[in-house]
């Protein structure tokens, strides 16, 4: 019985999980389009460009390796596999074991190591460009979410991603350490920056020049493409549950209790939707950085999250 | 409120004031930065009136109600004036980069948790980490004074500093007395006053605010 | 009658009633008969505490002593100095066109609230009023020293806001972190920000607490006394000031911080010990001293000249307080030398700037044959503040010598008496080719109004006197201060 339970969990996750978010990067268009005063496209506007740009056929250059080929379907795995252990409506997940922050991070980073390498293997100008970039805004906001990720396993007393969830969810709101406010601004300015949103990046922008995520992709199409902008989906589904459920853990489904499946279910959805249409938000009131000026914002939340360490070291949890 | 909650209460919105200081060591946008400042204040008169309402000393709402038209709405304000009437753009100001700014406070909040130590040792109520976050404050906004060779940004670094040091004295003391506090608040009003005259002089004299220009005097 | 209610609120009251009633042509007479006033205020006071007695006003925020009633002494009597030359000065400069007409308006209100702040830290008793009017004394000099429309004024004017302002914040947390150990006495005796009330429980306060407090008050009230490191400000303030406001910041403001650091060093010395206490007057004092005996050697302007050698005596001042209870004596006597003393080269150095509106030392001499007068004065004043006898400052340097080898701080006795020499160098070896020599052309024969040559002329009889002997009175004034603070 709990086996099943446990079996249906896992479901429910798998599919929150790989198709929640590209209803969420739908709210952050409707949510922009609106505050521009148009009506904007459907929520589920990218699933059907998905399902279309699967069923179309797929040009590769010529000068491409097997690297090219293999990049899609590693990004989307890799975003896949951290997909299985970042908790969603529950704090249970199919691979709650494996769910070491470390290797979560480093596997986002491995995803986006092959996109880079992608991104080199056709010669495009642009797109070596768009790697050396990404690579950039990467080295500068990978420390920031080591350490602050650190920073909550250490006030959660865990290395577990899901562990940690589960821990914040036990306590009341007074009992939160004063480091939350700092990690919670590191996460949220790097999770900005490693999905290539304003202020960091456009992602809508035609301009390849000012590019940094759009123009790795610029030699994809077809089916490869769709691949990679799912995994870019899952991506910033991933960052938006990570925050919600890290520092606003409310109604979480307690796992093998199916009573509390449809409130976790609402919760989740209604937080990360929440969190998307802020993005949205945010999106619509800021203008890009100019590239250089992005060191500025990942110094910030580099500082934070030093600051969340030395009170930690300094103080205890 | 029971004295955990407060306790917490008090921590986090001390945390958030440190988190502003450093915000606006980040900041290059002077606009931007005087509004962090603004939010400074509201959130300095909302730890007294948190506070006054666990102590149940009447004389710290008052201090909180000072504190939000003083901090929070009349010196951001003045400032917005002065930085109109000099006519400087938004972004102008800054000689500190800002990765190198951000490493600077890190360190200094360091420095603060050290000193704070023996404090918060003998202190019965209260932790090391507001001690450590007022401190913080105050030394990020000196260090914005020293450091920082621009007039706007030593005025800022000024006001910081004294956010952080009315953090310290509301939650060390839970409250000078008013006489001392109103004194320190009439100080607060006739410095900014003070330095907006010298602002808009240099802005006029020189038709700049930058210090490091303002080399006549050495030796 | 509140006696230091009203001490300390007349100037401010006075200087409303002359923005009220903006008398443009008696203004000068105005200013002048306040400055005569509070004089005798304060040898009222004077006469009422120099017998023990304690007298305190507004409530418990107002408390003066002996040691609070000299200081309020020694800084009306330089108030009132100063004012007397102001008058033709100002008139003298406006004619200059230094000073913008406008502006002279402003000098007589500002220099009185300046006043009325000074005489708030003389006589608070409430550590945080003393905080509140200590830092009130900077931002009313701020405009003071901007008043000559030169830009180098407002550069200095910028600093001096900006380096005062740090350092003060530093002494206001301080003050709070006293404040905090009083409320953790124990046997709830009860919180205070009262220097009296902590000087009494000074046993029962957290040494902890003290100390950190200490420092930080040190910093900050340092700051303000110039001492090194933290004296950067203060030759641009006091060389970009106008004269009788050079004379003011230099003769009292540093002593005025000098007696805030004093009260919390009491409080601090009771608390954690008189030997940490007095080791970091000394190290401070001892780096002010050497410092600043180097930067007078290669100083080329005169009134920069003059503000380093206030930070040199600010350093042996701070030396004295470092040596305990003979010390304290001497570095006392020696804030009064050298108020006076500063107060003369000032005035009689501004006489001499006027004249050939110049301050680089090298383009000036000859004073002795243009103005007898002023040359003697100036004169009079460079053998004094080098600590040539018969002259107070050497008595009152011979004194924290004397201190410094009896009580055993040999070496920091050996760097004064270097520091001394090379300062006596310096100091003689740009002041006497100013003084001799003929005077360059057009400034053969110069005159000074007659109320500077009073006051030059008063002061000179002063440092004179006070280096032949120590009046009764004086000495005893000065034995009750160190009683007071309860040093040793």
């Amino acid at each position: 019985m709990t086996f099943a339970l446990d079996i249906g969990f896992a479901a429910i996750h798998l599919a929150l999980v790989l198709f929640w978010p590209l209803v969420l990067v739908g709210i952050v268009r409707r949510v922009k389009a609106r505050l521009a005063c148009r009506r904007g496209l459907p929520l589920l506007q990218e699933l059907t460009d998905l399902l279309k740009l699967f069923r179309k056929g797929e040009v590769i250059p010529d000068t491409a390796t097997w690297v090219f080929r293999l990049a899609p379907w590693g990004t989307w795995a890799a975003s896949a596999l951290v997909a299985l252990m970042v908790p969603t409506f529950s704090w249970s997940v199919p691979l709650g074991a494996q769910a070491d922050f470390i290797l979560v991070i480093y596997l986002l980073g491995s995803s986006r190591f092959l996109r880079n390498l992608a991104a080199l293997d056709t010669a495009t100008a642009f797109a070596g460009l768009a790697a050396s970039r990404e690579s950039f805004v990467a080295a500068l906001s990978e420390p920031a979410m080591v350490l602050s990720l650190w920073c909550a396993g250490w006030v959660a007393g865990t290395s577990r991603i899901p562990e940690m969830v589960w821990r914040f969810s036990e306590k009341a709101a007074a009992e939160l350490s004063p480091v939350h406010p700092l990690i919670l601004v590191a996460l949220v300015i790097v999770a900005i920056a490693e999905n290539a949103r304003v202020p960091f990046d456009d992602p809508t922008t035609h301009l390849e020049l000012t590019m940094i995520h759009e123009a790795a992709l610029l030699e994809y199409s077809g089916p490869g493409l769709a691949l990679m902008q799912w995994g870019a989906g899952l991506h910033l589904g991933l960052s938006l549950a990570l925050i919600a459920n890290l520092f606003f853990p409310i109604g979480l489904a307690a796992p093998a209790e199916l009573g509390t499946v449809p409130l976790g279910l609402f919760s989740f959805m209604a937080r990360t939707s929440v969190l998307a249409a802020l993005l949205g938000v945010l999106e619509s009131t800021m203008a890009r950085l100019r590239f250089f000026r992005i060191t500025d914002w990942l110094a910030l939340s580099g500082a934070a999250a030093v600051l969340a360490v030395i009170r930690l070291v300094t103080v205890g949890r | 409120m029971d004295t955990h909650t407060f306790s917490r209460l008090v921590e986090l919105t001390s945390y958030s004031v440190l988190l502003v200081a450093v915000a606006v060591v980040a900041q290059r946008n002077l606009a931007t930065s005087i509004r962090l400042l603004r939010l400074e204040g509201f959130l300095l008169a909302m730890v007294s009136a948190v506070i006054g309402l666990y102590t149940g000393e009447s004389h710290l709402f008052w201090v909180a109600a000072i504190t939000f038209v003083i901090k929070g709405l009349a010196i951001p304000s003045f400032f917005f004036h002065v930085m109109h009437r000099i006519g400087l753009p938004h972004d102008a100001e800054r000689s500190l980069t800002v990765p190198l700014g951000l490493m600077l406070a890190s360190g200094l909040t360091l420095v603060a948790y050290h000193v704070g130590r023996p404090l918060a040792l003998a202190s019965p109520w209260i932790t090391r980490d507001v001690l450590a976050s007022s401190l913080g404050t105050a030394f990020i906004g000196l260090s914005l004074m020293i450091v920082c060779r621009k007039a706007l940004t030593q005025m800022l670094g000024f006001l910081l500093m004294e956010d952080g040091i009315f953090l310290f004295g509301i939650t060390e003391t839970y409250g000078m007395p008013l006489l001392v506090e109103l004194g320190i608040f009439f100080d607060l009003i006739v410095a900014a006053g003070v330095t907006g005259i010298l602002l808009l002089r240099m802005g006029g004299d020189f038709g700049h605010v930058d210090v490091d220009r303002l080399s006549d005097l050495r030796g | 009658m509140d006696l230091l209610l009203i001490l300390a609120v007349f100037p401010a009251a006075w200087a409303l009633l002359m923005v009220m009633l903006a008398p443009t042509r008696d203004a000068d007479a105005f200013g002048t008969g306040g400055a005569l006033l509070t004089v005798a205020g304060s040898l009222l006071l004077m006469s009422r505490t120099l017998s023990g007695e304690i007298v305190t006003g507004w409530g418990t925020h107002l408390r003066a002593d002996v040691l609070s009633s000299a200081a309020l002494m020694l800084t009306s009597c330089v108030f009132c100095l100063a004012s007397l030359y102001a008058g033709p000065y100002l008139t003298a400069s406006s004619g200059h066109g230094q000073l913008p007409a406008g502006w002279r308006v402003l000098y007589w209100p500002l220099v009185y609230l300046f006043y009325s702040a000074m005489a708030f830290t003389c006589l608070a008793d409430n550590l945080g009023i003393l905080w509140v009017s200590l830092e009130l004394t900077t931002l009313v000099t701020v405009p003071l020293i901007c008043l000559n429309r030169e830009s180098r004024g407002l550069e200095a004017a910028w600093k001096y806001f900006v380096l005062c302002s740090v350092g003060i914040a530093f002494a206001l947390i301080g003050t709070i972190a006293l404040y905090a150990s009083t409320l953790r006495l124990s046997g709830g005796a009860g919180s205070s920000l009262s220097w009296a009330f902590m000087l009494e429980h000074g046993a029962g306060l957290d040494p902890m607490f003290v100390r950190l407090a200490f420092l930080f008050a040190f910093v900050g009230y340092g700051c303000k006394m110039g001492l090194v490191p933290m004296h950067c400000w203060l030759p641009d303030a006091h060389s970009e000031a106008p004269t009788p406001v050079s004379a003011m910041l230099s003769g009292v403001l540093l002593n005025c911080a000098g007696y805030a650091l004093l009260r919390i060093a009491a409080v601090a010395a009771r608390a954690m010990g008189h030997g940490s206490v007095q080791s970091v007057f000394l190290a401070f004092g001892l780096a002010s001293v050497i410092l600043a005996s180097f930067f007078i050697v290669v100083q080329s302007d005169l009134k920069r000249l003059l503000a380093y050698s206030s930070i040199e005596h600010m350093g042996i001042v701070a030396i004295g307080i470092g040596l305990g209870a003979d010390g304290l004596y001497g570095a006392l006597l020696h804030a009064l030398n050298h108020a006076m003393t500063k107060a003369l080269l000032f005035l009689s150095a501004g006489q001499v700037v006027h004249w050939h509106g110049t301050k680089q030392i090298l383009r000036i001499q000859g004073v002795l044959r243009s103005s007898r007068v002023t040359g003697l004065a100036l004169g009079a004043g460079s053998l004094a503040i080098v600590g040539l006898p018969p002259f107070g400052p050497f008595l009152s340097e011979f004194l924290i010598l004397r201190a410094a080898f009896l009580s055993g701080h040999t070496l920091a006795g050996i760097l004064l008496v270097g520091a001394l020499g090379l300062t006596f160098a310096g100091f003689l070896a740009h002041a006497v080719p100013m003084l001799l020599g003929n005077p360059s052309r057009g400034h053969e024969d110069e005159r000074e109004t007659a109320n500077a040559r009073t006051v030059l002329m008063l002061l000179v009889t002063i440092i004179l006197a006070l280096g032949l002997t120590v009046p009764a009175g004086l000495d005893r004034a000065l034995k009750a201060c160190v009683s007071a603070l309860d040093w040793s």
